[in-house]
């Protein structure tokens, strides 16, 4: 039982990071909080939604729609880096807070007036429901697939970051915006691509999660926090941070209402508490 | 403070000054200008297809009676207002209908909290609110004023409809809900009714995922890993579709069956994700009801919106109906008058006939348990085995009002 306990931390650690992941990666090398990340995962999940009626109700329909729906997230990214966010880029922070938490409000409506306010349902593919038996209980299979792709966006983005040339200029860009500039790298480009890429990042766990629970106007509030939260936890910046992160909250939510239930909600704050008082730059972040 | 509230003051006086006189002008011909109702409620945020569905019902009720010449000779008007589930902006609309709208009546909105705020106005300037959507039992019980009328059944009246279907059958009780204040009462008059009707049934957990929580896997294996026979469940909306959906592949539904309150946009919204053998608690269930004027109701308000009339739809479409007999039958639109009207009438409605106890306005709504089947005629999962449970077997005792009214 435990096991199955632990497993299904994990499964929610992995939607977590994937989240996360984008923002800390806008975060690291934009230093732009980006409040409009939870309507990208918004999107993402709307896309989804769209792409699995117009394929059809099939495994098909849903890898359609875990291919499609991300880059639709990323398209939409792109652009409001592009038309927007490079606008006012040397401005002072509060403009761009000002503007990514706009652009959560008028996400927020084009939904409503394009799906209406109703909660609505992807089914899962019937290739991926179903559970798997584990020591005498049932472990869902859909779960299990969003740990696998959990570890593999996790190795995605190592692999990216350790063997790349893109990876190591993201990484100096993280570390010193202004040496990347003054070594001849296209720097607004490169902005586009991470934001698209965090983006990207964003609609990938829309898009997992759509078939899991339901969609609505509103489920981009409710990842936001969550994310800023794994983001400060992990150190900002840091993927590596936000991997740890997701997995630590995912399973002290899942460990912990073993114990005590009526702390559900508060798990994930208990842990950002803790890493404040004990580590205020985060897990893997630096002072 | 004492400069800010006295200039507040002058300004609303000033405000004030020229609509007085207006109303007053108006009242002069009001014989031939229509009544009307003003319906605030929760038009956008989770609650937005229980206004809708409040709105469609009031609409057709009106359209009833103004086809057939209206009331007391004049036609009847409605004028929705989004509160968006906020309180104070509830309290806004529901004072500036009254104040300069020249609206005679209320409808209530889906919140329970925005109904406590638009009942305080109601009794503020002594205009009846008609609640069809919220439960809380505060409502009408400590915060009652007699101006304010229920359709809906309460908080109390839910919980032990459904304890004394599940009290008989199961032994071992878990427990899901949000963690907000509905919740906690619900399962406090869960298991006060379950220790009364089963003195041996114990509760093997409590899980309180946050109100809006998308991931429920941990809450499933730790309610599965306490093997209760049954559970409870306070998860509606979002929060419900996501736990029966996640909920099947850890065979949860065949190992303990799911009760809980069900509302027919829930149905609809899951399709064939809601598993078959949950206990659905519903409040008007429009195909478990087989009646003529169900049916026909049914009929004519798929034609009109496309869609199933919902339990919302169907309890503010029979509050109308109650308002508008009691203001044909007490002659004016004085809210006194039609007050004591309402406290004595018995009103013929789709689920029955519906009377308002005078003590504390509560209707006698009954409520609906059954258990999920397929339907071949609809696209969800409906209701077999239907109970109807009588509003007077649940609904709290005179005793018990006057003790929760004095401890306030």
């Amino acid at each position: 039982m435990i096991l199955i306990q632990i497993l299904s931390g994990i499964s929610h650690g992995a939607v977590l990071f994937i989240a996360a992941a984008g923002l800390t990666l806008t975060f690291g090398v934009l230093r732009i909080a980006n409040f409009a990340h939870g309507s990208l995962y918004m999107t993402g999940a709307f896309a989804a939604f769209s792409i699995v009626r117009w394929v059809g109700n099939s495994t098909a329909g849903f890898l359609t729609a875990t291919v499609l729906a991300p880059l639709a997230a990323a398209l939409l990214g792109a652009a409001i880096e592009f038309f927007l966010l490079r606008r006012i880029a040397n401005r002072s922070n509060h403009y761009q807070l000002i503007l990514t938490y706009s652009l959560t409000l008028i996400i927020a409506d084009l939904a409503a007036m394009l799906y209406g306010r109703n909660h609505l349902s992807v089914p899962r593919p019937s290739l991926l429901d179903g559970g798997i038996a584990i020591a005498g209980f049932t472990f869902p299979f859909y779960n299990m697939v969003l740990i696998v792709v959990g570890l593999l966006v996790a190795t995605l983005l190592a692999l990216v970051f350790g063997f790349t040339r893109l990876g190591k200029i993201i990484q100096a860009a993280v570390m010193d915006s202004e040496m990347v500039v003054a070594s001849g790298i296209n720097v607004p480009q490169l902005h586009t691509l991470v934001f698209a890429a965090g983006a990207w990042l964003a609609g990938l766990a829309g898009a997992l999660a759509a078939p899991v629970g339901s969609i609505s106007v509103g489920m981009d509030a409710g990842i936001i926090v969550d994310c800023f939260a794994i983001v400060i936890i992990g150190g900002a910046g840091s993927i590596s941070g936000a991997f740890i992160a997701a997995m630590v909250v995912g399973l002290t939510q899942s460990l912990g209402i073993i114990v005590a239930p009526r702390l559900a909600s508060a798990f994930i704050f208990l842990v950002l508490f803790i890493i404040l008082l004990v580590r205020p730059q985060g897990i893997l972040g630096r002072a | 403070m004492n400069k800010v509230t006295r200039r507040r003051l002058l300004q609303g006086a000033a405000a004030i000054a020229p609509l007085a006189t207006l109303g007053w002008r108006r009242s002069a011909n009001a014989q031939s200008k229509p009544i009307r109702l003003g319906h605030p409620s929760d038009f956008t945020g989770p609650s937005a297809a229980f206004a809708r569905g409040q709105s469609n019902g009031i609409q057709m009720a009106i359209d009833q009676v103004n086809a057939e010449g209206g009331l007391l000779g004049r036609k009847l008007e409605l004028v929705d207002r989004d509160s968006q589930m906020k309180p104070n902006l509830g309290t806004e609309h529901a004072r500036e209908l009254v104040t300069s709208g020249n609206v005679d009546f209320l409808f209530g909105p889906a919140s329970s909290a925005v109904a406590l705020a638009i009942s305080n106005i109601a009794k503020q300037y002594k205009k009846i609110v008609m609640m069809s959507t919220p439960n809380t039992p505060r409502l009408l019980i400590e915060l009652f004023h007699p101006y304010v009328f229920n359709v809906s059944p309460s908080g109390v009246m839910e919980a032990r409809a459904l304890a004394d279907a599940l009290a008989a059958k199961y032994q071992k009780f878990g427990f899901i809900g949000a963690d907000f204040e509905a919740a906690h009462q619900g399962l406090k008059y869960f298991k006060d009714r379950v220790a009364i009707k089963n003195p041996k049934a114990t509760f093997t957990t409590e899980q309180w995922p946050k109100l809006g929580e998308s991931d429920y896997s941990p809450y499933i294996t730790a309610l599965l890993s306490s093997q209760p026979d049954a559970i409870y469940s306070y998860l509606f909306g979002a929060d419900m579709i996501g736990f029966f959906k996640q909920s099947a592949a850890y065979g949860l539904p065949q190992k303990a069956p799911v009760g809980g309150l069900t509302f027919l946009v829930d149905l609809i919204s899951l399709g064939q994700d809601m598993p078959d053998g949950m206990y659905g608690l519903m409040r008007a269930p429009f195909f478990a009801i087989s009646n003529d004027a169900m049916t026909k109701f049914g009929a004519d308000y798929k034609k009109r919106f496309d869609t199933y009339p919902d339990d919302n739809a169907i309890l503010a479409h029979e509050g109308a109906h109650a308002l508008f007999e009691a203001i044909r039958k007490a002659g004016t639109i004085d809210s006194d008058a039609v007050v004591k009207t309402l406290e004595t009438i018995s009103v013929p409605a789709l689920t029955g006939t519906l009377k308002f106890r005078a003590l504390d306005h509560q209707c006698n709504s009954p409520l609906y348990v059954g258990v999920t089947t397929k339907s071949d005629k609809y696209p969800f999962k409906i209701l077999r085995d239907v109970q109807v449970v009588k509003a007077e077997d649940i609904w709290s005792t005179p005793q018990e009002i006057e003790a929760a009214r004095n401890k306030t």
